[in-house]
């Protein structure tokens, strides 16, 4: 229903407030008995009541109206009020009369009680269907968001399209008691009133057509594409109207694309898509449309755009395509100081090289590298240290946390093929032999027991290490601790000896290393003590051996770390050779690498025939001996050229327009979660420095008022957060009730929990992913405040903020585990000369 | 920043990036420039353009060093020439010019530099760099 027939009636600007009197929130109109003396006082608050109901349905209007200008961007006429009065009309069931817009008028036979049985009711009945008409039409389409509610929801408010005039003659007059007793005393007040329900029914009846037919009026529409080819809600704006056609335009604003046209004539509405090869039949105009797609609709959203976010940026990037080389993230290496990286030296943090040597590095791919070309980067870190793990050697002694802890209180029938030593007790006889408390003897394979007299007791001696060093002088320490009985210190001797070289002693225990505090009592166990530094002027290449053992002392002594430093060079000539299976070459770096300064090598293959997994990619360090080279990360990507997005000249710079609204977009809600935390926003770094841990931290943090932020492949089972958008890579996952397929998305959401179910990979979406080598030069995002300091520990500025900013992706930042932009932001570094 | 008052306007400063034509012989790197950022200054480059001008010992097949093109030019702020944060290269006579519509954003304090190489081992070629970069104090 929509009142069709009050389109006719002249509007005046405002409506008066005249005598209005504020009508009860019950909607009852002052009541009349008709049994009683007259009191025509009780007419006329009456009357004055129902212009008060007149200007509410005003206030709806207004209110209506500001929504359409709101949604749709566009302004429709509201009458200039007065004064304020509520939107929300007052019914009272029993006050209705007819409420099909007639109205019956007293007439010279009628009796004062006519007025109100009949004059005011169907009056009142008047006010009803304006507003309802109003209402109903914002509650279809808002939905949700509707600024009305209709106060019938239906039956006792039928629709109609007929508006009857109903006399309505704009006459100031009120009933007043100085005036005759006549028929026009009750009359001429009643057509005042029949003229502002006109005035309202014709408001109504335009801002309905609005509302019905957005598409003709609308200057801004908000579409969303759904049912494939899946695109979230975006503005479209008008950018040419004419008697045949209205058309609004969207983001990329490329020529003749990305449109929508209405055609007023037909009522047709047609898509035109951004791809230039797909075309879309017209439409008969509605919300809901089918699009190109078979089941694909284009849904026009009534409704405030909402504010987007970096992940909707993200996708709207990926819509153009430059012209250019490209890269695609084809498999990550994270960590090499697993078993996925066999050779050199691997220290605590990552894999190294510290002579000429190789590594041979498993990458985790897991199906068939198809034929194409190919580029390796490499994270790496010449380092003044070389730091192995205590259960890196090769006697087969580990422990917790990484310790290399010597086996105490050997039993018979548990020895091995290494070194002990005999404590307490009058000595033990092995293999035939006897050896007195403080000898020691070499294990022998396959004789494993021994006899121990008066309580005798065997426990391990030494622990042997291997080393490969360059040439030069280096610091050498250790740090150890106790994981045994109270001990105040260990006898430790420790040496090593180069190819065909004797052995040099590095550590002596003529005194032992202490394991006390400043008042001589035993430390807690656990408690890490590093040794004094001795020196070790390392003269060959290779790798020489480094046995460590444990004299004397109580307790049971736990090598955690073994650290070899160097501070002689600040810098190395590294020239590497790095090959990859199906490749016709091999790649070479010649580099020039400074001390704890994070860089990328990239090693790039024109040609790679199809190689299967696994895939092992080996790299050679041929020269020179100088700052071990640590090996952090390794990233395979393929190379292509990409084609444009046809007939997007003019539109490079696409790719950095929407990265730059949506680090704008990261930035709000950092002013957000600011304001969420009270300004009280947590350290995330401890001691002022920085790392991949607080890296994590900071986008957690960033995330609480941004869900869509970060990508995270692979989340766990029960890991789903409300408010964050996650896509199902593979197989089938349940979440709260619902199957998504392969490329599906959903939202976690609270009702539905924190857990799926299925065989399925479940990746989180967002606009950042985590920074791998091959990101250097990408743009990314940081805490302003970080830097490098010269001493090659990332900090966070004393005066700096957590402010995030954009900026190009460096080695160090990687390192630091920070993010970098999602793939579909990149651009090609080279301005392609022809654009096609 | 919306407008460029004299005020805002006096905090950029636009240093050229210029390398005259010289000739760069086989394996060498020439640095060109080196700019300082501070804490709360901003790094910008949109604008490097690579001309190698002529191969002074033409007829030779590349024997590379690197995987970073026959000549190349970047910006850095470590010392390999592969970790460039911002790098064109050529393999020819001919100009290349970094994307301007790319931009190297660079908050971080330290020395940054624009380095020049010839990543070859047995030619040797005659380059022209220009180019400009932004400090926004």
């Amino acid at each position: 229903m929509n009142l069709e027939s009050a389109l006719v009636i002249r509007l005046r600007e405002n409506i008066r407030w005249e005598s209005a009197l504020e009508v009860s929130s019950t909607g009852t109109l002052q009541p009349v008995n008709p049994n009683a003396p007259l009191n025509v006082l009780h007419y006329q608050q009456r009357d004055r009541e129902l212009a008060f109901r007149d200007l509410i349905n005003a206030a709806a209007v207004v209110e209506a109206s500001v929504h359409v200008s709101d949604v749709w961007h566009y302004k429709p006429e509201a009458p200039r009020m007065e004064g304020a009065t509520g939107k929300q009309l007052p019914h009272a069931p029993a006050e209705m009369g007819l409420a099909n817009s007639q109205v019956r008028h007293v007439k010279y036979t009628s009796v004062p009680a006519d007025a109100y049985s009949k004059t005011d009711r169907d009056l009142y009945g008047r006010d009803v269907l304006v507003y309802d008409v109003l209402a109903r039409a914002c509650q279809l389409v808002f939905q949700d968001t509707s600024p009305l509610v209709a106060v019938s929801s239906t039956g006792s408010v039928p629709g109609t399209q007929v508006w009857s005039l109903a006399e309505g003659q704009a006459v100031r007059a009120d009933i007043n008691t100085a005036l005759p007793l006549d028929r026009e005393l009750f009359k001429k007040p009643d057509m005042n009133l029949a003229d502002r329900d006109n005035q309202m029914a014709g408001y109504v009846s335009r801002l309905v057509q609005v509302i019905k037919n957005p598409f003709a009026y609308a200057e801004r529409l908000y579409v969303s594409v759904t049912g494939g080819n899946d695109r979230e809600p975006e503005v479209y704006v008008l950018i040419s109207e004419s008697d045949e056609e209205r058309v609004w335009s969207g983001d990329p604003a490329i020529e003749g694309r990305n449109r929508f046209v209405y055609r007023p004539q037909t009522n047709m509405l047609e898509w035109l898509p951004q791809s230039a090869d797909t075309v879309h039949v017209p439409q008969i105009m509605a919300l809901v449309i089918p699009g190109v797609l078979p089941g694909q609709n284009l849904n026009t959203l009534a409704v405030v755009p909402a504010a987007k976010d970096a992940q909707f940026w993200r996708l709207k990037a990926g819509q153009l395509t430059p012209a250019g080389q490209n890269y695609i993230d084809v498999a990550t290496l994270k960590f090499t100081s697993t078993d996925e990286v066999v050779g050199g030296i691997t220290q605590v943090v990552a894999a190294s090289l510290t002579v000429p040597d190789t590594l041979t590095i498993r990458l985790p791919i897991s199906a068939p590298l198809p034929n194409g070309a190919y580029r390796i980067s490499v994270l790496t870190n010449p380092c003044s240290t070389v730091e192995i793990i205590g259960a890196q050697n090769i006697s087969g002694a580990d422990g917790d946390d990484g310790g290399a802890e010597y086996f105490v209180d050997v039993a018979s029938g548990a020895i091995l093929p290494l070194s002990y030593v005999v404590y307490d007790g009058d000595g033990v006889t092995y293999n035939g032999q006897a050896y007195a408390p403080g000898e020691a003897f070499f294990g022998v394979t396959g004789i494993t027991t021994y006899t121990a007299i008066n309580g005798s007791k065997v426990r391990q001696f030494g622990v042997t290490w291997n080393m490969a060093l360059a040439p030069g002088s280096w610091t050498f320490t250790v740090d150890y601790t106790n994981v045994g009985e109270p001990t105040t210190g260990f006898g430790v001797q420790a040496s090593y000896a180069e190819n065909g070289k004797s052995e040099i002693s590095l550590i002596q225990d003529t005194v032992a290393l202490p394991f006390r505090d400043a008042l001589g009592t035993p430390l807690p166990n656990g408690t890490i003590v590093t040794s004094p530094p001795v020196n070790i002027e390392v003269t060959l290449p290779s790798a020489f051996s480094l046995p460590i053992y444990w004299t004397f002392g109580n307790g049971q002594l736990s090598i955690k770390r073994l650290r070899f430093t160097r501070s002689d060079l600040t810098e190395t000539h590294y020239v590497l050779n790095g090959t990859l299976p199906g490749a016709a070459t091999g790649a070479a770096a010649d580099v020039r690498g400074t001390a704890n300064q994070p860089d990328v090598i990239v090693f790039d293959y024109g040609t790679v025939a199809t190689t299967t997994p696994p895939v092992y990619m080996t790299l050679t360090l041929t020269e020179e001996l100088g700052l071990p080279l640590q090996v952090k990360q390794v990233q395979l990507q393929s190379v292509g050229t990409t084609a444009p997005t046809p007939l997007t000249e003019n539109m490079q710079g696409w790719r950095q327009e929407c990265l730059e609204r949506g680090v704008r977009a990261v930035q709000q809600s950092y002013h957000q979660m600011v304001l969420l935390s009270n300004g009280s926003v947590p350290t995330l770094n401890s001691a002022g420095t920085w790392d991949n841990s607080a890296s994590e931290d900071y986008m957690s943090l960033l995330e609480v008022a941004h869900p869509r932020l970060r990508i995270i492949e692979q989340v766990g089972t029960n890991t789903i957060t409300d408010g964050r958008q996650y896509t199902v890579r593979s197989g089938i996952a349940t979440y709260a009730g619902v199957n998504y397929t392969t490329g599906q998305y959903f939202y976690g959401i609270d009702t539905g929990g924190t857990a799926y179910s299925g065989v399925a990979i479940v990746d989180q979406v967002g606009a950042f992913k985590k920074a791998a080598p091959g990101h250097i030069g990408r743009p990314g995002i940081m805490p302003l405040g970080l830097k490098l300091s010269d001493d090659g520990v990332v900090r966070v500025d004393s005066a700096g903020s957590l402010y995030p900013v954009l900026v190009t992706m460096q080695a160090w930042m990687i390192d630091a585990g920070l993010y970098s932009a999602a793939p579909e932001f990149w651009q090609p570094d080279i301005l392609e000369t022809s654009i096609t | 920043m919306t407008y460029v008052t004299p005020t805002a306007y006096s905090k950029i400063v636009t240093f050229p990036v210029a390398l005259a034509q010289t000739e760069l012989r086989r394996g060498k790197a020439l640095q060109i420039a080196t700019f300082s950022v501070a804490v709360g200054q901003r790094l910008q480059m949109k604008s490097l353009h690579l001309q190698v001008y002529r191969v002074l010992n033409p007829g030779l097949l590349p024997d590379l060093l690197n995987s970073i093109g026959a000549v190349s030019v970047g910006l850095y702020q470590a010392s390999m020439l592969t970790g460039a944060l911002a790098l064109i290269s050529r393999n020819a006579s001919g100009v290349s010019s970094y994307n301007p519509f790319k931009s190297c954003e660079i908050y971080s304090p330290g020395e940054y530099k624009i380095i020049v190489s010839n990543n070859t081992r047995n030619i040797d070629y005659s380059v022209i760099v220009t180019g400009a970069v932004k400090l926004f104090i």
